[in-house]
């Protein structure tokens, strides 16, 4: 789809919409789950290095590239 | 007895609340998975004796991590009369779905919305008595930190558990009921929530958190933390300055001399002197050691590191550490356990429960027994190297790399990949001094019970020894030994108590330091080998519990071999003129 891609493409201070979590391993997606990483949720982009931190609401999650790269999504500024 | 169960999300003040109702401290920290066990204590609700139950933090009833899946299986085997349900009051939104699991489970719930202090800053509303009504359980605003709500809590759980009969007591639904679909119950939390949950300023980072996550800024800062924290605190001013007050002064010039003349002119025989003031005796090495070295070392580690996690730094630094982690088979949230190790390995081989999988956990447990100092060690090792600065130069370097080698060879030999790294980041706070010194204290005080007893029995089992002249039995089968790596065969009795103890093996070296036994090269070698060298007694009983018999009894060989190859090849090295 245009306009879509991973978590860890995207740049430092952009926001964004989480579109899908690309994996069927339940453990990943309960995790991401309680974390607020869930489809339709929007989040800031704050860091990214070897990995990548996002805020969602009051939430600072930090992921590796691995899992950043798992999660797709849609920029929106 | 009715019970009472904790329950919520990691660092979200359950063992803050415990604390507050039993009055019993367990470890209080800024970062998930403080606590891994379950501790029980009994609080007095407004005239009714109650048992309270804090339990590791969970972000579901399915369980991911060990820690998580301990509360289930305690929900499920002994259901308990009420079940309070903490949440992080600004992060309401992700946690209230575990509620709902919790509801439909059939427990009886109280949901209480703490750091409330913290949501009012960003400006977050939360209408409680509709959100009450809506969910038909009580639901209460606090903030435990500052004692905020308690009272208002504790009338609820008296009129929640005290009031009603056992009859309330639902019919549960089985363990099925744990797998509900929690993508459902997310939605139906957002339902829940709708005009209800409020929020307010949008949050972001911030100034000093900018730099602690920077890849630059946030090295810096890490050396920053180092050089003062572990440097200048622990080893200058507690393993130097205390010590000499202590050891020197107060033991040395005033409590030994006592001692001796004291059995000297009261105690006629011979070898009863000699277990209390002789040269291995309870009084002149065992609280000599215990109080004089290990205490100020120790106490300024757990000083320091309390600091640390009250700030929320640690989980800052598992981020940056994440990629150096990947290279010895870890992920970044290894970083807690082995820092933890610094200050006491077997403390922190109890706390590799917070890794996901059991490859992590062995190679944690490895690399802890191997090449992590604990801060007694560290100390003493800072303080006797801190005379030829190269020496503490290659000490740090030699350590690493077997530390980075042994990592990478397990990374390879066992089977699997590294589990994938995610950690929440809790808000950087500013450590109250109150807090500090109530963790510090207890750690302390944990630690003491735990070697007294032990520093008592090493005396009298060295004084039995030396009394059989089995001591010098062993001295010879261990001299050929020492020999290789070109240590002096004095060097014999400190690693017969670094099998004890590791802090005791270390407080021996640097009693031979000071005495002028051993010098130069030598000195680098013993500190070396006594790093590396077998984990303690303490630590190795744990490891059996944790790992099992099998594991760690491969572990210790290995880790006594590596030990003593790592001893021969450096002596070689130092042993060439040039260096």
């Amino acid at each position: 789809m245009k306009n879509m891609i991973t978590l860890n493409q995207c740049k430092e201070n952009t926001r964004g919409i989480i579109v899908e979590i690309s994996s069927t391993d339940r453990r990943i997606l309960g995790k991401m789950m309680s974390l607020g990483i869930i489809p339709g949720t929007t989040f800031l982009l704050l860091r990214r290095s070897s990995g990548v931190i996002v805020q969602i609401g009051y939430t600072k999650v930090a992921l590796d590239t691995e899992l950043a790269m798992l999660i797709r999504i849609k920029q929106t500024l | 007895m009715k019970t009472v169960v904790l329950v919520g999300n990691p660092n979200v003040g359950k063992s803050a609340l415990f604390y507050h109702l039993t009055r019993k401290y367990v470890t209080v920290s800024n970062y998930p998975g403080t606590t891994v066990e379950i501790f029980r204590g009994t609080a007095n609700i407004n005239g009714k004796v109650v048992e309270i139950v804090d339990t590791p933090g969970m972000y579901s009833l399915t369980p991911v991590t060990e820690e998580e899946a301990v509360t289930g299986r305690l929900l499920l085997e002994t259901p308990p009369d009420l079940v309070i349900h903490i949440v992080d009051a600004k992060n309401l939104p992700r946690m209230l779905p575990l509620t709902l699991e919790l509801l439909k489970s059939g427990f009886p719930v109280i949901l209480v919305l703490n750091m409330m202090d913290e949501a009012e800053k960003l400006r977050v509303r939360i209408l409680h008595k509709e959100l009450s009504r809506r969910l038909g359980i009580p639901v209460l605003g606090a903030a435990f930190a500052e004692g905020r709500g308690i009272a208002l809590l504790k009338k609820e759980i008296n009129s929640m558990v005290c009031t009603r009969l056992g009859t309330e007591k639902k019919k549960r639904n089985r363990v099925s009921a744990f797998t509900g679909n929690s993508l459902e119950n997310h939605r139906e939390a957002g339902k829940i929530l709708d005009g209800v949950f409020l929020k307010g300023t949008p949050d972001s980072l911030k100034g000093l958190e900018k730099l602690v996550l920077h890849p630059v800024g946030g090295l810096m800062s890490m050396a920053l933390i180092l050089y003062v924290g572990l440097y200048l605190i622990v080893g200058r001013f507690g393993a130097g300055y205390l010590v000499d007050v202590l050891e020197g002064t107060l033991f040395g010039q005033l409590l030994v001399p006592l001692m001796e003349r004291w059995t000297d002119m009261y105690i006629p025989w011979l070898a009863l002197r000699q277990l209390l003031a002789g040269d291995f005796g309870i009084m002149t090495l065992g609280l000599r050691y215990a109080f004089g070295i290990i205490l100020p070392i120790v106490g300024t580690y757990f000083f320091v590191f309390a600091i640390l996690e009250d700030s929320g730094y640690l989980p800052r630094l598992a981020f940056l550490a994440d990629g150096w982690m990947e290279k010895v088979g870890l992920n970044g949230r290894a970083v807690i356990p082995l820092t933890l190790g610094f200050g006491c390995g077997t403390m922190a081989v109890l706390v590799t429960r917070t890794l996901e999988s059991s490859r992590e956990r062995i190679i944690v447990t490895f690399l802890l027994a191997l090449a992590i100092p604990c801060s007694a060690q560290l100390g003493l090792i800072m303080a006797i190297l801190a005379s030829e600065p190269r020496y503490l130069f290659y000490w740090i370097c030699i350590v690493g790399t077997v530390f980075l080698i042994m990592g990478a060879l397990l990374n390879i030999l066992l089977p699997g990949k590294r589990a994938p790294f995610f950690m929440e980041l809790p808000p950087l706070r500013l450590p109250t001094i109150a807090a500090v010194t109530q963790k510090t204290l207890a750690r302390m005080r944990w630690y003491f019970a735990e070697i007294i007893p032990v520093f008592i029995l090493v005396s009298i089992l060295l004084w039995l020894l030396g009394a059989t002249g089995l001591l010098d039995v062993l001295s010879v089968k261990l001299t050929p030994v020492l020999q290789l790596m070109g240590l002096p065969p004095s060097l014999n009795m400190v690693f017969l108590y670094g099998f004890f103890r590791r802090d005791y093996g270390a407080a021996g070296l640097y009693d031979l330091y000071r005495s002028g036994t051993v010098s130069g090269g030598q000195l680098l070698v013993a500190a070396v080998v006594l790093t590396l060298f077998l984990p303690c007694l303490a630590q190795l009983a744990v490891m059996i519990r944790e790992r099992g018999l099998a594991v760690s009894a491969v572990i210790v060989a290995a880790v006594a071999m590596i030990a003593v190859i790592a001893g021969i090849v450096i002596n070689m090295l130092v042993s060439w003129p040039q260096l």
